[in-house]
């Protein structure tokens, strides 16, 4: 508190066109997701009545568009729900394998000293620094000839990649970790699979939980991936924006798409919500923390 | 007499074995306690070390199958494709030689779809370096805690949470259906769609303005780099008399430079990869693309594996350009770098 007030910054013109930039910032989101929320509540009977205008106010206003978009949102024999429990299972299971992998390398390279780490961690440099464009087509093909395409088993095999900045803050992580803990448990007789899960990565599990809502998010609102390589499996992101680009000329359909627009932004803002403290928390702080 | 004799001598004997067996325990002693340190220490540290290899080797093994297959293979495979060419007749690849690689050169310097589509990758590189100054001043807004930091530093989070494509498509339904209504209820003015109705250079600045607008979560790295700026620099410097202005050009600045460095850096990579939005906007039918555009589209659109060979070979070319690009850029601003420990 005291540190806050000696470190007290009086505004100046500089900042007050920075605080202007930001204002204009927010009232952009705020009018976007104003605008989306605003229409997903307009009874479609209202949004005909007003000649279709996307402009104007709601007079009657209900839930009942979150409801129909359910009924009314499909792809490929896939409703809405369907879409949105296919998108949890890829979500989490996206998500549960690409934080598994980094961990259990940055774990073994942070615990156990064998000349091979430098090779591990070296592979994760190199592919951050090397990117190989236009590989996609190649995946495609090694996943038709593994026969992997449109299988969740494949597609959480090919995400659970350990080549990735994830696995670096996990290495870090550990490196901080006091090895106190693990030789008292190894003195007491735990093995090292023991050492790992319950003496170890309890040690750590705020880092593992954020970054594994970090990755979840992004796999929920990742839409191309599954449009590729699960495209008999359509999740929530990826069936709506087919749906979006297929029923552009049907008016009356406006406020389902914005309701399931909507439906689809609230899971990860609720998430946001509930663990704002860890995910901003942790970014302003500096780095992810144990 | 003679029993208490006996006894007498029985103990003397009893007295001199008992002395030869403690010599020769003795002497055994540190020769079977040293085999015993040698064994001891063979056994123990050795099966200790050969269970933490055979654990290391569990761990690592599905790892490594994984990026042996999806890594390695997968590139290797790109990069031999790039001198094929797909036989639809008998479902097999032929080998072209350098047929794909002359062709994409062909169209690059020749004034084809590709061509644009760099240009394109390089002008939004470009405009995403102009935002840089403004990129590095927001988080300092909020570093310096003034009004409204805290609800700012959520604001500009939010991007990342939420859905971009969902974000794209109320945007444009925005850009090209609300605002041309509102522009004629208003002021009785005819405007065409703002997105959707640009064409050339114009669809991708407004497409770029998009990603601009919603790509300010990365900012918040910057905040965290100067958060770990020492307390003590800052106090010293205030007490010298320098002001917010001086502070942020002549301490933070220097000191969370090789962040920025970083960010310039790792830009490189995602030059050719950057879609701009353009899918989200457009699915596959905009006639201005950038390089990563490209690549998606004509990957997603291909009949069978027809177009894949072009695909890996244009992706081989970039990332010839891209890789060496950004070794020299990591060279080039490695010697700014203050390296500064903090």
């Amino acid at each position: 508190m005291k540190r806050d007030k000696a470190t007290k910054t009086k505004m100046n013109p500089v900042f007050a066109v920075t605080l202007g930039i930001m204002i204009l910032y927010t009232t952009i989101m705020f009018l976007l997701i104003g605008w989306g929320v605003m229409k997903s509540l307009q009874t479609v009977e209202d949004f005909v009545f007003q000649g279709l205008s996307y402009s104007a106010f709601p007079n009657e206003v209900g839930l009942d568009n979150y409801i129909s978009s359910f009924s009314h949102i499909k792809y490929k024999d896939t409703y809405f729900g369907g879409m949105f429990l296919n998108s949890i299972v890829y979500a989490a299971g996206c998500a549960a394998v690409s934080v598994l992998m980094p961990c259990l390398i940055g774990y073994v390279t942070a615990k156990i000293d064998v000349w091979f780490n430098k090779i591990l961690l070296g592979a994760v440099y190199f592919s951050m620094f090397f990117t190989c464009y236009g590989s996609m087509p190649s995946m495609i093909q090694v996943m038709n000839d593994l026969n992997l395409m449109n299988t969740w088993p494949g597609l959480f095999m090919m995400k659970a990649s350990f080549l990735s900045n994830t696995c670096l803050i996990f290495n870090a992580t550990f490196c901080g970790l006091s090895r106190e803990y693990s030789e008292a448990a190894t003195i007491d007789g735990a093995s090292h699979l023991d050492v790992m899960l319950k003496v170890n990565f309890p040690l750590i599990k705020t880092t593992i939980l954020v970054l594994f809502v970090t990755a979840f998010i992004t796999f929920w609102n990742d839409y191309q991936t599954p449009m590729i390589y699960l495209s008999d499996s359509p999740t929530a992101s990826y069936g709506l924006f087919v749906f979006n680009q297929s029923t552009n000329s049907y008016e009356d359909f406006l406020v389902y798409k914005v309701a399931g627009f909507v439906l689809i932004l609230a899971p990860t803002f609720l998430i946001f919500l509930l663990m704002k403290d860890y995910l901003l928390g942790n970014l302003t702080e500096g780095g992810v923390k144990g | 007499m003679g029993r208490h004799r006996q006894e007498k001598d029985t103990t003397a004997f009893e007295r001199l074995k008992n002395k030869i067996s403690w010599f020769f325990y003795g002497l055994t002693q540190p020769v079977f306690a040293s085999l015993r340190r040698k064994n001891k220490g063979k056994t123990s540290i050795g099966g200790a070390r050969r269970s933490e290899l055979i654990f290391y080797s569990l761990i690592v093994a599905i790892p490594l199958i994984q990026v042996a297959i999806f890594y390695i293979y997968v590139n290797l495979n790109s990069f031999v494709m790039a001198f094929r060419k797909y036989d639809a007749d008998t479902s097999e690849y032929i080998w072209v030689g350098f047929t794909n690689l002359k062709d994409v050169l062909t169209e690059i310097f020749t004034g084809g779809v590709l061509q644009s589509a760099a240009i394109n990758s390089v002008l939004v590189y470009g405009l995403n370096l102009c935002l840089l100054p403004l990129q590095v001043f927001l988080p300092y807004y909020i570093y310096k805690k003034l009004p409204g930091a805290e609800f700012f530093k959520v604001m500009l989070f939010l991007p990342s949470v939420l859905s971009t494509m969902v974000l794209g498509l109320l945007y444009i339904s925005v850009m090209d259906i609300v605002v041309p209504e509102l522009a004629f209820k208003w002021f009785d003015k005819d405007l065409p769609a703002l997105l959707s109705g640009q064409a050339g250079y114009g669809r991708i600045i407004s497409a770029w303005t998009f990603s601009a607008i919603f790509g300010f979560a990365n900012v918040l790295m910057y905040t965290s780099a100067m958060g770990r700026i020492p307390q003590s620099i800052v106090e010293y410097a205030k007490l010298d008399g320098v002001s917010p202005l001086q502070e942020f050009f002549k301490i933070t600045l220097p000191l969370i430079l090789p962040t920025i460095m970083v960010y310039i850096t790792t830009g490189i990579a995602g030059i050719f990869t950057d879609q701009v939005n353009l899918f989200t906007f457009f699915n596959s039918g905009s006639t201005v693309q950038t390089v990563g555009y490209y690549i998606f589209t004509k990957t997603l659109t291909s009949t069978g594996y027809q177009a894949y060979p072009i695909v890996a070979a244009t992706g081989l070319i970039f990332s010839c350009v891209a890789t060496p690009l950004m070794l020299i850029v990591r060279k080039l601003v490695m010697r700014y770098d203050p390296e500064a420990e903090f």
